[in-house]
């Protein structure tokens, strides 16, 4: 028999808007957030928390979504790459992806982006060593991860002049 | 301004980084239900029988299939596997059965509800094993397990070694390695009598389309294949790996119901279809001022278990990379080998890595040994401009030359290159190797090789580009937009790429043998030129004037002699649909590439043009742990006009960071009962972003007469020489060479207890 484990209700804010979900509470999140709400922007590419494809932002923490249990996602706060462009605007880091060629086949796009705002939300200016660590979670296949490296220091110098420009940094 | 030599941002980058593009995991259908396969635990077993019989009346179980369910044989190649397996399983991870049900996990309960009892036969692993005559057979219909031996002479050998001051010679191994696209691969089949859809990201569709249809015994129409976003490909997903749209298949033929299927990454590296291992024993004759004469090679390939397309990868792997240098005379055989071990397949390179490895290992032996500097004796023997090779290349452009003077001049330039003698532990070492690969390539399918394109121009002036080649992540599409834009004349944005889908595209071969920038890329040039040529015609009419002094900029067609006329396409477009009762701007061209070959001896002209390469590594190799740091790389290109240099450069950083791995970590290694056993990307080492080297770049331009715009090929030659280039500057750091990839810690630390010299 296929036996359906005992579902729980969680309640996670996701993009800033409120999710109450009934969910099996030992599925991954990144099942929650592709197969229910239906945010298929995160990627599994391991589910093992080996890749970094499907990696979001919880509690402002980059996490791999694979290896966070569903019922331990109650009462969070996640990010995902939908989450970031706002009124159809790219996000810096968005932009500078697209504007160095940070992208090739994107499926690992999501999570490295994902990686590289957690970083740049608490270290803004980081140097290529700082870069490095914080992406070294992230598995990517096409570019050789020189662009990519590109991309988040001219993120950084992007973030850093609108900061200059606008008293306030929109968070996504 | 020309778009052509212009840094353009992918057409498809803004959904790529909003989460917005699809990839085939992402498609979910009404009614949809997943699939799971069951896999083979031995390497080589009789399967006595299948019992079903529980799984099927389990709840939430749609359908179960078993290889009574599959009852015709396929092949890329040679016809030698069924979608499930039938009679015997031949590998750890063989499809032996598949169910579909209504999640994921009721279909892993499933799948351990069916019982196989098998019958376990000695299995064979090694190729050089299997050759002997009392070897357990992997298909009983190929003897010694030879499913494809192949041998050519060119000129005459024997007289050249015979005249020969010097030889060296050496057996090269390299291992099976992993193509490591992080998207895993996964089919969604709608079988809706009498017509399947397939949403797969496959490389090569309609090729795909053709054994699809044989392996199921439908005719090619009923099948449609509509290939979303692609996460990744490298040759894995050119059309080898098929069991998952098939398996998916046979079970939406049985339930009526849509049926996704992704792998795990462990299912993904288990049964893929990785670079072959590969065993090459070459010799290499030459006169003492450095002359090469000629060269002697025996190839013995790891097919695995089934053949798929490595029998062409193999034929390729003989032939291509020796064009590099004029040889006068050669002998080749080739075997390809059955074992008890996952099928193997294209992957970045098509056996020319291993291939260069072997050659490449060879030349800087023989510029030891006659005391001549590895760069020189290269520079003495390399092709050049208007060669006939002696496998029959024909080389309009050739910057070999070039490339190798360049990679000399970065590095002799470079002022933060550490010059210094190491550490008593760590040894530095500088290593060099060049490259050929071909832009498409004659033996690709059958009698021909090309492309067709369909342009057409919308009433708002938007440009709409039908190829059937596929993007698999490289920025083809991309590429054929630019050329489209560029010879119509209207704005890279105004251009869109249709995915690739059988029911609308117009055929073609597929991406891979770095092809589409060649083949895909002029049948759009002529395309969107007739384009250009029927706008500029109408205008010509509706502006009172000659077409001759017409020409297109940023969409709108101007008088080169009256600036007062002018009109806009899209006004053009609007105006041809309404005077012609419908009917768009729209034209159709084919480009056929008029190259010849052998099928038999493989001598001939196999691609329109060749691109040339040379890479120049350092390496620090730490003889106390055994561990190579490759610091910095500097690579110089012919690949004919470059005609975006974002992806340019973009393709050759990750074919060389792909290239590194393959040198020092990668290699899918399986225990003695053939389980791998490092099927996950912990235990298999890819390159990380802490690891990578420093690259410098340089293209050298030549203009390739046959090309678009002049350009040839990228994508596949940014790797094909770093293993082999890394492997010497490993040997120049130790003063001692290695002979099997990967390199490994251990390997390391015996070749520099054997032979580390002082530096």
């Amino acid at each position: 028999m296929c036996e359906i484990g005992s579902q729980i209700a969680i309640s996670m804010k996701v993009n800033g808007k409120t999710y109450e979900v009934l969910v099996d509470p030992l599925s991954p999140l990144s099942s929650v957030l592709r197969d229910q709400l239906r945010l298929t922007g995160t990627k599994v590419g391991c589910g093992k928390g080996e890749c970094g494809a499907c990696t979001v932002i919880m509690d402002g923490r980059a996490v791999n979504s694979c290896l966070v249990m569903a019922g331990d996602a109650d009462g969070s706060e996640i990010v995902t790459i939908e989450g970031l462009a706002s009124s159809g605007k790219l996000h810096p880091i968005q932009e500078a992806f697209v504007e160095t060629g940070a992208l090739q086949c994107g499926f690992c796009t999501p999570g490295m982006i994902m990686s590289a705002k957690a970083l740049l939300d608490s270290n803004p200016s980081p140097t290529e060593e700082e870069i490095r660590r914080a992406l070294s979670g992230n598995l990517c296949r096409c570019t050789g991860y020189h662009k990519i490296i590109d991309a988040v220091r001219i993120a950084s110098k992007l973030i850093g002049r609108n900061t200059n420009q606008e008293p306030v940094l929109r968070g996504s | 301004m020309s778009l052509i030599g212009t840094s353009l941002p992918r057409i498809e980058s803004r959904n790529k980084v909003t989460g917005r593009a699809i990839y085939g995991d992402d498609i979910s259908l009404p009614g949809m239900v997943i699939g799971k396969i069951l896999r083979s635990p031995y390497a080589h077993a009789r399967i006595v029988s299948v019992d079903t019989s529980r799984a099927e009346s389990m709840d939430g179980v749609f359908a179960v299939v078993t290889g009574a369910d599959a009852q015709y044989i396929f092949g890329e190649n040679i016809a030698d596997e069924y979608p499930l397996a039938r009679g015997k399983v031949r590998y750890v991870g063989d499809e032996v059965a598949a169910v579909a049900a209504v999640s994921e996990a009721c279909a892993v309960a499933a799948l351990n509800a069916i019982e196989v009892a098998y019958e376990t036969l000695p299995a064979v692993f090694e190729p050089i094993e299997a050759m002997k005559e009392d070897a357990p057979l992997v298909h009983e219909s190929s003897p010694r397990n030879v499913a494809l031996h192949v041998d050519f002479k060119r000129g005459d050998p024997e007289a050249a070694f015979a005249e020969a001051d010097v030889v060296v010679e050496g057996e090269f191994y390299t291992s099976n390695v992993y193509q490591g696209y992080l998207e895993p691969v996964n089919a969604v089949a709608d079988w809706q009598p009498p017509r399947l859809t397939l949403y797969t990201a496959l490389q090569s569709p309609y090729r795909s389309r053709i054994n699809i249809a044989r392996a199921l015994g439908l005719s090619v129409s009923q099948i449609r294949i509509v290939c979303p976003e692609m996460g990744g490909g490298f040759g894995g997903k050119v059309s080898t790996n098929l069991k998952v749209p098939l398996i998916a298949a046979l079970l939406s033929m049985k339930c009526g119901r849509p049926v996704k299927i992704t792998l795990t990454r462990e299912e993904d590296m288990e049964a893929g279809r990785p670079r072959a291992g590969t065993v090459v024993r070459s010799s290499l004759a030459l006169k003492k001022d450095g002359t090469f004469l000629a060269k002697k090679t025996h190839i013995i390939y790891d097919n695995g278990a089934y053949t798929g397309f490595s029998a062409s990868v193999m034929k390729t792997m003989a032939v291509r990379a020796e064009n590099i240098y004029r040889f006068k005379a050669c002998e080749t055989q080739a075997d390809l080998v059955y074992t008890n071990k996952t099928p193997t397949g294209p992957y970045r390179g098509f056996g020319t890595p291993m291939a260069l490895f072997a050659l490449e290992s060879l030349v800087d032996m023989a510029s030891e040994k006659i005391g001549m500097d590895p760069l020189e004796i290269r520079l003495k023997n390399i092709a050049q401009k208007g060669d006939v090779t002696l496998h029959g290349y024909v080389f309009n452009t050739c910057g070999l030359k070039e490339c190798l003077e360049s990679v000399k001049k970065m590095r002799d330039a470079d002022k933060e290159r550490q010059v210094s003698s190491c550490s008593t532990t760590v040894k530095r070492g500088y290593g060099v190797a060049l490259c050929i690969h071909n832009s498409g390539n004659r033996l690709s399918f059958g009698p021909f090789d090309g492309s067709t394109a369909i342009v057409r121009c919308e009433e708002d002036g938007y440009i709409t580009v039908f190829s059937g080649e596929q993007d698999c992540g490289q920025g083809s599409d991309s590429v054929l937009a630019q050329i489209a834009a560029e010879v119509i004349g209207v704005g890279y944005d105004r251009v869109r790429v249709l995915t690739k889908d059988s029911e609308v595209s117009p055929f073609g071969i597929g991406t891979f043998a770095s092809r589409v920038t060649m083949m895909g890329g002029n049948a759009v040039r002529l395309a969107a030129g007739k384009v250009r040529d029927r706008l500029i015609s109408e205008a010509a009419v509706m502006l009172n004037c000659k077409p001759q002094e017409l020409f297109i900029s940023n969409g709108i067609v101007q008088s080169k002699v009256d600036p007062a006329k002018h009109i806009e396409i899209s006004e053009i477009a609007r105006s041809v649909l309404h005077k012609t009762r419908g009917e768009h701007i729209l034209e159709r061209a084919v480009f056929f590439a008029n190259t010849e070959v052998d099928q038999k001896t493989l001598y001939g002209n196999v691609s329109l043009g060749y691109c040339f390469g040379a890479q120049l590594c350092e390496v620090e190799v730490d003889v106390e742990t055994g561990k190579v740091r490759v610091p910095k790389v500097y690579a110089a290109y012919d690949v004919g006009k470059v005609l975006n240099p974002m992806g340019a450069e973009g393709q050759l950083q990750g074919g060389i960071v792909q290239g590194i791995g393959m040198a020092l970590t990668e290699k899918l290694a399986y225990g003695e009962d053939g389980r791998l056993q490092n099927p996950n990307f912990r235990d298999y080492r890819m390159m990380n972003i802490v690891d990578i080297p420093e690259v410098r770049i340089e293209f050298i331009e030549t203009n390739e007469p046959n090309g678009p715009f002049g350009a040839k090929s990228i994508a596949e030659a940014s790797m094909d020489p770093t293993p082999a280039a890394v492997a010497n500057a490993v040997a120049n750091a130790l003063g001692a060479r290695a002979f099997r990839l990967p390199i490994e810690p251990e390997h390391v630390i015996t070749l520099a207890k054997g032979g580390a010299r002082c530096c």
